[in-house]
């Protein structure tokens, strides 16, 4: 019975406007985001190349002279940027501020501001939009350094002074800047990274884990809409009283229902994931490595099903709850606090619902973030049975409540 | 297993409101009409049989089961309510066939039965017809199909011919008639000719309680050399209708010809007729505070 309950719920979900849309959105963000760039451009390293890319750096000498280089900038052209509440905000400071800033980069480095304006600009010469390998490579090895004796406590209390002055969401927030200073790869690291990506990543594991980034920020949000319309439709076809009667457990009726929509929303997921995966897939044979034919499957089950469980669960659980659309208004802000609160793109996952990962390759570091990365993923693949079964208690209460919301 | 609903002393309170008052009722198999006004009761009653609702207190068994064995009794009964739907972008076979799969009916049984039963309601040649482009007398014909489709022992309709036109309605008690050879069909409704032409048991709930249980002869005995025809003058209507219970008029030129129900002649010249269930009815509702 249930297979045939299945079969009948899938064709509703196709019958859908909704679902659709949903189809449509999800592809076309996909489509137009996710740029193959990352691995189109993959070449072996060879010694001898002025630039091999940029790595983060967990130094605390260049992290405070990244960051201070970054001020430097920021307080020369009087303008910061920040993200408050996960969107762009320019923040430009008064005189008196901008005056203030200018001090504590004294106090930092023991040079005038007008010193440091002027070395700043011999070094970084003009703005250039399409910037060639070395000039990249000065930009990246702009550092400002501390002054003798500076430590990095100091430093910290120096950012807190700042972050006074430009407000929330600057680049001067501590799980910022340490999370932000790249440092131009050597050779060594850059081959480093080179063989991690062929021998872990083997390449489309590498390519499925942004493509997951790009991914998870629509499944935040889209699914919500396929189970809110799902669970009113019975109320707004006024077909309650009809199927409440039936002698079918809710359990049937709600799983039946759930596994339809999740099955259906998997489907374009699967198919684009497998899209993204054949361009580097081809790369991978053309550079002799032996790729993951099935990280399209694994890597997306692993990352991408427990947050479409768990979104698509609670808009079942809080539609049949209320009878209303208030789902889309508490989940739609939830994916988006999940989204902007994060302190950086790659990694940092928390119990965030969105997971991020907004680069290709670096095995080694999501390796070293792994487990916490599972955990989140775990808990939300639980938390979500967990909804479905408090959907199904929900489900049946109402119908021997004249399907009234409890 | 006896084919019967017993009801005792059933109760049901929405808050402070109370919905159902000690309602007494044994329904056997065959066409049971339920006769009250808008508001008496009828769809609480309904809705508690069919387990919509949980009753506040008494008791009541379909078929010796009781009715807190909801899987059971979904199981035994049929039911159509008052303002039935599907959706509307299934076919009528697909919401059938979906109804049929939450009945719990397998795939060769349903390929037998659907086509079947919309054979049975007139439906068959609209299988492929939309849900939603359906006609309301088509829609109710689904709706007694999705009733019927698992064969249960007891259907219960929640006022089925509102809305429809004469042919259609006529049409629609025939089937039910059908239908209740070997079950029980429980009629709820306010439309007198309804059970009049269907039912020979029927109940009268008005306010939440029971005001008459029996056969319809029954009923009709009540009103028994009560009701007369006579014909008056079209000005004298409203000083008659203030004075007598009139349950017919038709007025022709200057004269009109009243139906009057009265304990006594009204006039001279009145002539004794036949009572019909309405004019039982009508004096029932009327007499209600005796009644009850």
């Amino acid at each position: 019975m249930f297979g045939a309950l299945f079969l009948k719920e899938c064709r509703q979900v196709l019958k859908s406007l909704v679902y659709y849309i949903y189809v449509a959105v999800f592809v076309l963000f996909i489509t137009s985001q996710l740029s193959s760039e990352g691995w189109e451009q993959l070449k072996e390293p060879v010694p001898g190349q002025s630039y091999y890319g940029e790595t983060i750096t967990k130094d605390q000498n260049l992290i405070m002279e990244g960051t201070l280089a970054n001020l430097v900038q920021e307080v020369y052209h009087n303008s910061f940027a920040t993200y408050p509440m996960g969107f762009y905000k320019g923040v430009t400071l008064t005189e008196d501020e901008a005056a203030a800033a200018s001090e504590i980069l004294e106090l930092c480095t023991g040079k005038s501001f007008q010193t440091l304006a002027e070395e700043m600009t011999a070094q970084l010469g003009l703005y250039d939009p399409n910037p060639s390998a070395d000039a990249l490579a000065a930009a990246a090895n702009y550092r400002v350094p501390v002054k003798d004796g500076f430590t990095y406590t100091a430093f910290e209390t120096a950012m807190e002074d700042i972050c006074r002055l430009v407000g929330r969401g600057s680049s001067y927030e501590k799980e910022r800047y340490e999370n932000s200073v790249y440092v131009p790869m050597t050779y060594e690291q850059a081959r480093a990274e080179f063989d991690t990506l062929c021998r872990e990543d083997r390449l489309t594991r590498a390519c499925m884990r942004l493509f997951c980034d790009y991914a998870g920020i629509m499944l935040a949000v889209l699914p919500i809409f396929i189970g809110v319309s799902r669970v009113l439709r019975d109320k707004r076809e006024k077909a309650q009283q009809v199927i409440f009667s039936r002698p079918i457990s809710s359990g049937l009726i709600i799983a039946s229902r759930y596994l339809a929509s999740l099955f259906l929303i998997c489907i374009p997921v699967v198919i684009t994931a497998f899209w993204q995966q054949r361009t580097c897939y081809d790369l991978a044979r053309t550079l002799g490595i032996r790729s993951d034919s099935w990280a399209f499957l694994t890597v997306t089950g692993v990352w991408l099903l427990p947050e479409i469980m768990i979104v698509l669960a609670l808009s079942f659980l809080i539609t049949e709850l209320t009878d209303t659309l208030l789902a889309v208004f508490i989940q739609v802000a939830w994916g988006i606090a999940s989204l902007f609160t994060a302190s950086t793109l790659v990694g940092d996952f928390g119990f965030k619902l969105v997971a991020r990962w907004n680069t290709f390759g670096q095995a080694e570091r999501f390796a070293s973030q792994e487990k916490e990365f599972l955990l989140n993923r775990g808990c939300y693949f639980l938390l979500a049975i967990v909804c479905v079964i408090l959907t199904i208690i929900v489900y049946d209460k109402k119908r021997s409540k004249g399907g009234k919301a409890l | 297993m006896e084919t019967s609903i017993e009801i005792l002393d059933l109760t049901k309170n929405y808050g402070k409101k109370q919905a159902l008052s000690k309602v007494n009722l044994t329904i056997p198999r065959g066409m049971f009409g339920l006769l009250g006004p808008n508001g008496a009761g009828k769809t609480t009653l309904m809705k508690v049989l069919t387990t919509l609702i949980p009753k506040t207190a008494g008791e009541v068994k379909i078929c010796g089961v009781p009715v807190e064995e909801s899987r059971k009794i979904r199981s035994m009964t049929g039911y159509l309510p008052q303002d039935f739907s599907m959706y509307g972008n299934m076919s009528v076979y697909e919401a059938l066939d979906y109804l049929a799969v939450l009945s719990g009916m397998g795939k060769t049984e349903r390929k037998i039965k659907v086509p079947e039963v919309l054979d049975q309601v007139n439906l068959l040649e609209k299988k492929r017809g939309k849900v939603r482009s359906l006609s309301g007398g088509m829609k109710r014909r689904l709706g007694i199909a999705q009733a019927i489709i698992h064969q249960p022992e007891v259907i219960i309709v929640d006022e089925p011919t509102a809305g429809l036109d004469p042919e259609e309605r006529v049409r629609f008690r025939n089937l039910l008639c059908e239908i209740a050879k070997d079950r029980i069909v429980l009629l709820s409704t306010h439309i007198v000719g309804d059970i009049e032409a269907t039912c020979e048991n029927i109940a009268v709930l008005d306010q939440g309680k029971i005001c008459f249980n029996g056969k319809v002869k029954e009923l009709l005995s009540i009103v028994e050399g009560k009701v007369y025809s006579t014909e008056i003058a079209a000005s004298e209507l409203e000083r008659v209708k203030q004075k007598y219970m009139v349950t017919g008029i038709l007025t022709a030129g200057t004269a009109a010809t009243v139906k009057i129900i009265a304990d006594e002649r009204p006039f001279p010249h009145a002539k004794q007729v036949q009572p019909d269930v309405e004019d039982a009815y009508m004096y029932l509702m009327n007499k209600k505070n005796i009644a009850c």
